[in-house]
């Protein structure tokens, strides 16, 4: 079967999560915002058009040639803030998490804490209504399979987080747009973003690394199979399937001692935290925007030795965040923000 | 005049707005800057109620 590809850019997308997960949203309560050019929807649908016996050196239209069920994929690019984050880690790493706890301050701070459930598929679903000023389309039960987060701010970097997400959705035919109401950002700075390496017997966020941090990523996986039933007729089923949630991440680093070398070759499992503290929120106690992700059980691999960058021994640590006995799972994600529940 | 009655932060900022539409995110919006539609909408969207312009000085009410 011959297949066909069409990738839209997009310049306008809203969204909100389903309450059902594979059930459409009719009105969209949030906006999704990006730089220019930064979004996009592929769909991609197989089409029968098979030469059958040569009555003639060309294929026919005329026998019911049919598309197939119809595959799609939104990628967004866009600069973190603290806010929007809890929505997409509401999708990345754990549902029906959109309400936070106080930090007790004054002004009141609200701790979104994330800590995905090990055994229970609970992640959340969004529609999405993507399109430009003329159209909208209409994308539902989008999951995210992949979601990176990056920090560089070395000049020619990004001044901010910038997070990548893609997401397998069903497209359910044209819409209009809604009228939702914009959400307050705080941006999230890359410049100030802190990295703590411990060992596995110390307390995660002791030890920072200072004079060493050129850039970072860390990235989820979702390993999403999207199901095909035989009575499917225009999309894929709304139920889908979930893999390993695989937390692989990538810290640059200047090795000005082996000492960390010396760990990456010896499979050492390491404690990582990697933090950035946004402005102030309130006082007793002092709480800022924050966001802190943490590895507790943390392995290089591979294993890759240091190039020679100029003048630095720099290296891209790449490694894998794992559970064990003592740490369920392999990551946790903090937001603080100043409002205890984000819109759906 | 319009005035903000939505959500806001704990630090007393406004948490949602309709600047998409091109409607401010303030307190309060001098309604005869916006078009109808846009009074319409901010109405429709419960973030904005209408208040009474105050008197101005000297003006009878």
């Amino acid at each position: 079967m011959a297949g066909f590809t069409n990738v839209i850019v997009l310049d306008r997308i809203e969204a909100k999560i389903e309450g059902t997960r594979g059930t459409a949203e009719s009105t969209m309560t949030r906006p999704i915002v990006f730089p220019h050019g930064r979004a996009s929807w592929t769909f991609e649908a197989d089409e029968a058009i098979t030469p059958e016996t040569l009555r003639s050196y060309h294929a026919t239209d005329a026998d019911n040639t049919t598309v197939g069920v119809s595959i799609s994929r939104l990628n967004i690019e866009f600069f973190a803030s603290y806010e929007e984050i809890i929505w997409w880690w509401n999708l990345a790493l754990k549902g029906s998490n959109l309400t936070g706890t106080t930090t007790g301050s004054t002004p009141a701070g609200y701790t979104h804490t994330f800590t995905p459930t090990a055994a229970t598929d609970d992640l959340a679903t969004a529609t999405f209504k993507v399109g430009d000023g003329a159209v909208a389309y209409l994308l539902d039960r989008g999951v995210v399979n992949t979601m990176t987060m990056r920090w560089n701010p070395a000049r020619g970097g990004d001044a901010y987080w910038m997070v990548s997400v893609e997401i397998f959705c069903r497209f359910g035919g044209t819409t209009t747009f809604d009228a939702p109401s914009a959400v307050t950002r705080h941006k999230i700075a890359a410049k100030g973003t802190k990295v703590y390496v411990d060992a596995t017997g110390g307390t995660i966020g002791t030890t920072q690394v200072t004079g060493q941090i050129r850039s970072g990523s860390i990235t989820i996986t979702n390993n999403i199979e999207e199901k095909q039933m035989t009575e499917d007729d225009s999309v894929m089923a709304d139920d889908f399937a979930r893999g390993e949630q695989v937390i692989s991440f990538e810290i640059v680093r200047e090795l000005t001692a082996d000492t960390e070398f010396a760990h990456l070759r010896a499979g050492t499992v390491r404690k990582i935290r990697i933090s950035k503290e946004g402005d102030s929120i309130g006082s007793t106690p002092t709480t800022a925007y924050l966001l802190k992700i943490d590895f507790p059980v943390a392995r290089y691999m591979p294993r890759l030795a240091p190039n020679w960058q100029g003048q630095n021994r720099v290296v891209t640590m790449a490694g894998r965040a794992l559970r064990n006995s003592s740490n369920t799972v392999p990551i946790t994600a903090v937001s603080v923000i100043a409002a205890e529940t984000v819109t759906a | 005049m319009l005035r903000y009655i939505g959500p806001r932060l704990s630090t007393g900022e406004i948490e949602r707005s309709l600047i998409y539409s091109g409607i401010p995110a303030l307190d309060e919006i001098d309604d005869t800057t916006l078009t109808p539609e846009q009074v319409k909408h901010a109405l429709a969207s419960g973030l904005y109620e209408r208040v009474k312009e105050p008197p101005k000085k000297g003006e009878k009410e």
